[in-house]
């Protein structure tokens, strides 16, 4: 911020207070600010509220500002200056007020007061104009470090907030009561659809730069708020379908799914199946030779000859309710992901006490997996908003086909993580960390 | 130093300047409705000439809080008026000045000549009463002129100027 306004101190020869203005009004653009400078110097001024700023410093001006003011000082010399706020009959010592470049002058116990009532307003303080009636000249640090210097810490917070939420290149940290602020560097690349992903150093929050939500690639920031905005209007319906437990393909008992991986097994009739399509195991694993079929919707599944309205707005409900579901199930798995970090800790003291060789570098896999774990289960919540908004069908196979391995893989790290220490096998589980982190990457590429 | 303090010893100056500066031929007065606060102000208003509010005598409520000046007085219609930006019911006043234009430089009175002004010159882009704002924005002059009026006839033809 403060290099950004030295630049245009430099360029334009107005005062710091002043830039700071100048380019807030024009959201920190740089380049428009100066072509609207350029164009027309006082009309910028005067609509930014800093004309009589700008030219009681340097510049061609200056003449002029000098004349008013000597004017103004040898009226003042002969009586008490008369404050417009209190009113106060006495009148004050000139050195008793305090005047803004305008020439409007106030006592100090006024000028406390009006800034600490500005500052009560919130973060539009920074654009409190000079008290005196009409005038459109605004108050700056300037005028605040004069007044009140207690109250400047305040009011430069909010000058910064101001800067953060206005400057198209920064956003707050989204984290919990974290300050930080991100900044991107490169104007073009780090703005680019699904890029720029900030990670904040303090909280470790991870965020998109342009929406200042959870990174979502592949999808991109407009579509991810359409598809919320989505499964906000629809999550009625969609509540009502997708209850918490489900029945059992084979015995109908309800079943609460409470662990990550998407296969079951019930525990009263030890059926084995996938909690996401329902169907039976054996025909999802590689071993059988069968494909993971969860992630396809086949439009064909449902009779599509009948061209009513109800009979489409159906389709696309069930098109809608096909996605949801599977981006539900996965956005769920995150969070048992998440929250089982806790738990891999113990995991890991555990599996260190088993033998005493062990270092704890031996059991850190276990931490990249359920890491990698949360990664995938994001990743793969997003491809289905994603394949949502997909049209092109090509595209769309293709692209099919990647989330259906990444999703394969997915599974069985989650299965591989979760079981029991002693049959935890260290290979497989690293081996298999890096199978999903090249999907995830060819996923994101596609 | 600012508060109560502050806005009783400004009320007071601007009390001073009005005793000193009244005539009978102004077209406000105002005065604090009772001796034992200087927060709250009774203004009466004469109808500007030219304007269906003519010939009439408007009473106003103003409330100022403890942050006055800093903050900007409240200020309501007593007596029953058809305009767009006071409220029919309620005498609400919509008006810039007294919202986020206020100046702590203005006083009550600029204030009350503010309303007169609005009185002059209402500005039907931004209603509180729809109907009357509906009927400018038609082209009605002549509903509203009419309208206006006889509510002025109606309920502002009763209050005496004070001496």
């Amino acid at each position: 911020m403060t290099a950004q306004i030295r630049e245009v101190v430099d360029v334009l020869k107005v005062p710091p207070s002043a830039a700071a203005i100048l380019m807030r009004e024009h959201k920190w653009a740089k380049e428009r600010l100066f072509q609207a400078f350029f164009d027309n110097p006082e009309k910028v001024q005067e609509k930014c509220g800093v004309k009589a700023r700008c030219s009681c410093g340097s510049g061609g001006d200056e003449k002029v500002a000098k004349t008013s003011s000597k004017n103004r000082a040898t009226r003042s010399a002969s009586k008490r200056k008369h404050c417009e706020i209190c009113m106060d009959d006495d009148g004050f010592d000139p050195d008793e007020m305090i005047s803004m470049p305008c020439g409007h002058e106030f006592c100090e116990t006024c000028w406390y007061g009006f800034i600490h009532n500005a500052l009560d307003k919130g973060p539009l303080c920074v654009r409190e104009t000079c008290p005196q009636a009409g005038c459109n000249e605004l108050v700056t640090e300037e005028e605040v470090a004069r007044a009140a210097p207690d109250l400047l810490p305040k009011f430069e917070t909010y000058q910064l907030r101001s800067f953060v939420e206005t400057y198209g290149m920064t956003r707050w940290c989204p984290g919990p009561g974290c300050e930080q602020v991100a900044v991107a560097r490169a104007s073009g690349g780090a703005f680019a659809d699904a890029g720029g992903v900030a990670r904040c150093e303090k909280c470790s929050t991870s965020f998109c730069l342009k929406c200042g939500e959870e990174p979502h690639a592949p999808i991109n920031c407009r579509e991810l708020a359409l598809w919320q905005e989505k499964c906000r209007n629809e999550s009625e319906t969609a509540n009502w379908i997708l209850a918490n437990t489900k029945p059992c393909p084979k015995c109908s008992s309800r079943i609460e799914k409470n662990q990550g991986c998407n296969h079951m097994t019930c525990s009263s009739c030890k059926f084995e199946f996938c909690w996401i399509c329902m169907g039976d195991w054996t025909q999802h694993g590689a071993d059988t030779g069968g494909y993971y079929k969860c992630n396809k919707y086949d439009p064909n599944a449902s009779n599509d000859n009948d061209q009513s309205d109800a009979a489409k707005a159906k389709r696309e409900l069930d098109r809608y309710l096909h996605y949801y579901k599977r981006f539900h199930g996965h956005s769920q798995a995150q969070e048992f992901a998440k929250k089982s970090l806790k738990e891999t800790e113990a995991r890991m003291v555990a599996l260190q006490e088993q033998n005493v060789d062990t270092v704890w570098t031996d059991v850190e896999f276990l931490k990249t997996a359920n890491e990698q774990l949360v990664e995938c289960r994001k990743v793969l919540k997003y491809t289905y908003a994603f394949a949502f908004y997909l049209q092109d069908a090509d595209k769309r196979s293709r692209f099919e086909f990647h989330q259906e391995m990444l999703e394969k893989f997915t599974e069985s790290l989650s299965e591989l993580s979760e079981k029991p220490l002693h049959e935890m096998n260290r290979t497989e589980v690293v081996n298999q960390v890096s199978i999903v982190f090249i999907d995830c990457v060819i996923v994101l590429g596609g | 130093m600012h508060g109560n303090l502050g806005a009783a010893k400004r009320l007071r100056k601007e009390l001073q300047h009005l005793e000193k500066n009244t005539t009978h031929q102004d077209d406000i007065y105002l005065r604090p409705t009772s001796s034992s606060s200087l927060l709250h102000w009774t203004a009466l208003l004469r109808g500007p000439p030219d304007t269906p509010y003519a010939g009439g005598v408007f009473q106003l409520s103003i409330q100022c809080g403890t942050e006055y000046p800093l903050a900007p007085p409240t200020i309501a219609f007593q007596t029953r008026i058809f305009h767009p930006n006071v409220h029919f019911t309620t005498g609400d006043v919509c008006l810039d000045i007294l919202k986020k234009e206020w100046s702590p430089a203005w006083g009550l009175q600029a204030a009350c000549r503010a309303v007169l002004a609005l009185l002059s010159d209402p500005d039907a882009s931004s209603p509180l009463n729809c109907d009357a704002g509906n009927m400018i924005r038609g082209g009605d002059e002549c509903g509203y002129w009419g309208t206006a009026e006889m509510y002025t006839v109606e309920n502002a033809m009763f209050i005496d100027w004070p001496e």
